[in-house]
């Protein structure tokens, strides 16, 4: 069965690759402070046990070990506007506050099944659309607007989940990406060994 | 320093034009604005994906502060940062409440490194169509005189094709096609035998599929199927003016560069009714300087183009140079853009592809050719693609969680298609660049002050470009799970035009047939500002043929003396 979600944003994020023009505008980024912030130690325990429930190593390694906290880390310090970093961090912290009150542990410190139970569970709640008021803005076809429980989350979950599938560890494991593919095979036959070839221009 | 020719510009046409000129024996120096770009040491397509220590983004508070327009453009990442200027060092201006997004490059080679790489001809029904209905002014040319400038310019730069026999996009000298997917050709089946006409066909792209012996001349090698053209290609596979016209160019050991170059002005002297210098500003130093030549190519860019000939008004020349027409900046158009419909798409399950082809599919103009028009003139193109959904939507399920996503996201998605039409705009002339009364840039420069909406007919087009979208999505077995509903804010097409018209009558327009100002013989344009109409075709093959048919014929008006 396919799927029910669709990925409206990566799907057209190609489609204008291959458009020769647009698509992501930066104008709902408003000018923060300026000033770099670093998560805090206690974040970043947090966000290392976040990327290593929601990306756990199987056979091969997880987000932890791909090393996704470190880069988000330094995004949240040299990319993330100053509402970004607030999206980000209120999100981790939203989480935590409902592990505790739950649970009545941080959530750094569940048992890793407990985790995985708590996270299935909020992530669910999160992310479940909420209907936009009928007068708000939509955004576009290219850039719509996310509304979900848990806005911030949701950009919480969708960037470790990037930085993963751009890293050496997830292009080689669940993906499979060659640099310079060289030739261009338009049909071939799809085997169990079969892997989602990763794009990050067109097709 | 004296030179036979000046080429305004470096980028698509200023670098095929500087390449014909040399390859005739002239002098020639290319002025370009922006900074010098080598490709063997500032190209990073070499990067992987993890190599980027910000995943290939900008930060979000520079991009809000430096790049809120040029980052609207698909290309822009940290990878491709330096090729964009900032918009906050190079403003323009636009009325409140009508936004155009001007994208542009600031280095050698301009936006011919950063581009879409489609290659279509115009044709007959293009070339006279303002003719047949009356609107903007004629053409002074028509199909047979760009044909073989058309071959001339597609055996340089390689275009991958297929040729069709269609009257609305003419055949040309193509390198293979890059082939459709079997999801591709299962759409181009169900489209072609549901609407007797249309035709589903590989986009054609300055890609060297095979590359020939003319590109490995150059240095350039055949396409590798990376799909990350707009960082460059080191592989020289893409047309560019960095590896194609400009080495071309430079090999004659006629060529001279100069970089940080922004013209300010053309210098005119009213007696012998001719151009006989540029006025230039160091963008680094600011200093002024000036370069005389026989001849003067004007490959500005569409606005670029239109701010240069207005700035250079004198005394003789009040409205501008080559302004008798006030045409000059009038007409300013861009391809309605934007107008996707995206499906998920019946596709086979058993089948995948490998490699990142560097094109997708196309679907040339139909209305007003082969079906009727539901009460607009003129028509519109699609560009598109079918390929299989990656891990996102499975990822960002509610509730997905662990080792299921790996699990899913190693599993083959769905087939997902999407085609997006490219509509022709109508030549008006109240769409228009003048210079701001009274802002002026770093440089001293009246900054472009750009007016410019959509009219009735294209609004009527819109329309019919979405509802044949999902019908041939659907017709295919599609469904469609979104669909834009209204274009692009103007200017995203990134292919603005016709700011200094092609015309018969000096009266009406600014250029003859030859793309020579109708007052200033010696002043060519031939960048995006010569077009008359707009056609609905991607338009840099057409401007790059314009530029060598007038740089012909140039070097002919020279050597016979009527220069």
């Amino acid at each position: 069965m396919m799927a029910p979600m669709i990925d409206r944003r990566g799907l057209m994020q190609r489609a204008m690759l291959l458009l020769g023009a647009t698509a992501l505008a930066g104008c709902d980024l408003l000018p923060g402070s300026g000033a770099p912030a670093a998560l805090a130690a206690d974040r970043l325990k947090l966000l290392d046990a976040y990327a290593d429930t929601l990306l756990p190593a199987t056979d091969t390694p997880g987000a932890l070990q791909a090393g996704v906290p470190r880069v988000l880390a330094q995004m949240y310090a040299d990319w993330a506007s100053a509402e970004t970093r607030e999206a980000l961090s209120g999100a981790l912290d939203r989480l935590d506050a409902a592990a505790r009150r739950q649970t009545g542990k941080a959530f750094a410190e569940l048992a890793a099944a407990d985790r995985l139970a708590f996270l299935a569970a909020h992530d669910k709640a999160a992310l479940a659309p909420v209907p936009l008021a009928p007068d708000a803005p939509k955004g576009s076809l290219f850039e719509p607007v996310i509304s979900v429980a848990d806005v911030g989350y949701h950009k919480l979950k969708e960037l470790v989940l990037v930085l993963f599938y751009a890293s050496e560890a997830g292009l080689t494991s669940d993906l499979s990406y060659e640099h310079v593919p060289g030739k261009w095979q338009p049909s071939i036959k799809v085997t169990p060994e079969t892997r989602p070839a990763a794009a990050f221009g067109i097709f | 320093m004296s030179f036979d020719a000046i080429v305004i510009g470096s980028g698509m046409s200023g670098g095929f034009a500087a390449k014909e000129l040399c390859e005739r024996g002239l002098k020639v120096l290319v002025l370009e604005r922006g900074k010098k770009i080598d490709p063997a040491t500032d190209y990073t397509d070499h990067l992987m994906p993890w190599e980027f220590p910000l995943n290939n983004r900008v930060p979000e508070e520079e991009v809000a502060r430096d790049y809120p327009v040029q980052s609207q453009c698909y290309a822009f990442s940290q990878a491709t940062k330096q090729y964009w200027p900032k918009d906050s060092e190079q403003p323009y201006s636009t009325p409140d409440g009508k936004p155009f997004s001007w994208i542009r490059g600031d280095h050698l080679g301009g936006r011919s490194v950063m581009w879409g790489r489609q290659s279509y001809r115009l044709s007959e029904i293009d070339l006279s169509a303002n003719a047949r209905d009356g609107h903007g002014v004629d053409w002074p040319i028509r199909y047979a005189d760009l044909a073989p400038w058309y071959d001339h310019v597609e055996t340089f730069i390689g275009v991958a094709g297929s040729n069709e026999g269609l009257e609305q996009l003419p055949d040309g000298k193509f390198l293979p096609a890059f082939e459709l997917n079997d999801a591709e050709k299962q759409f181009k089946a169900a489209v072609e035998g549901t609407f007797p006409g249309r035709k589903v066909i590989s986009g054609r792209t300055a890609n060297l599929s095979v590359a020939q012996p003319q590109h490995e001349e150059l240095g350039r090698t055949s396409c590798q199927n990376r799909s990350i053209c707009e960082r460059g290609c080191r592989f020289g596979a893409m047309h560019s003016s960095l590896t194609a016209s400009l080495p071309a160019a430079e090999r004659t050991g006629n060529l001279t560069i100069v970089t940080d170059a922004i013209v300010h002005s053309l210098v005119h002297d009213p007696k012998t009714g001719r151009i006989t210098a540029v006025k230039v500003i160091d963008a680094k130093t600011n200093e002024g300087r000036t370069y005389a030549a026989k001849i003067f190519f004007l490959n500005a860019s569409t606005i670029g183009t239109a701010q240069i000939l207005l700035n250079s008004a004198s005394e003789a020349n009040p409205r501008g140079l080559a302004n008798g027409s006030d045409q000059v900046g009038r007409n300013l158009m861009d391809h309605l853009y934007g107008l996707a419909t995206v499906a998920m798409f019946p596709g086979p399950q058993d089948s995948y592809y490998k490699g990142r082809r560097p094109t997708g599919l196309y679907i040339p103009r139909f209305r007003n050719v082969t079906e009727e028009a539901d009460g607009y003139v003129r028509g519109y193109g699609y560009q598109g693609g079918i390929s299989r959904a990656g891990w996102k939507q499975g990822a960002m399920t509610p509730g997905a969680v662990g080792a299921d996503i790996r699990q899913k996201a190693s599993q083959l998605g769905p087939w997902m298609g999407f085609i997006a039409g490219f509509g022709e705009v109508l030549p008006n002339p109240d769409n228009r660049v003048t210079l701001h009364a009274t802002r002026k840039d770093k440089w001293g420069i009246p900054i472009p002050h750009i007016e410019y909406a959509i009219g009735k007919n294209e609004q009527t087009m819109i329309k019919q470009i979405l509802a044949d979208g999902k019908a041939m999505l659907e017709a295919a077995g599609g469904k469609v799970v979104a669909q834009a509903d209204a274009a692009a804010t103007p200017g995203l097409g990134i292919h603005e035009m016709g700011t200094a018209r092609m015309g018969r009558d000096p009266k009406t327009s600014v250029l003859n047939g030859f793309n020579q100002a109708h007052e200033v013989p010696n002043l060519f344009v031939t960048d995006g500002a010569a077009m008359t109409s707009s056609g609905c075709q991607n338009p840099s093959l057409t401007y790059m043929a314009l530029s060598a048919r007038a740089a012909h014929h140039a070097v002919e008006f020279l050597k016979s003396g009527k220069l």
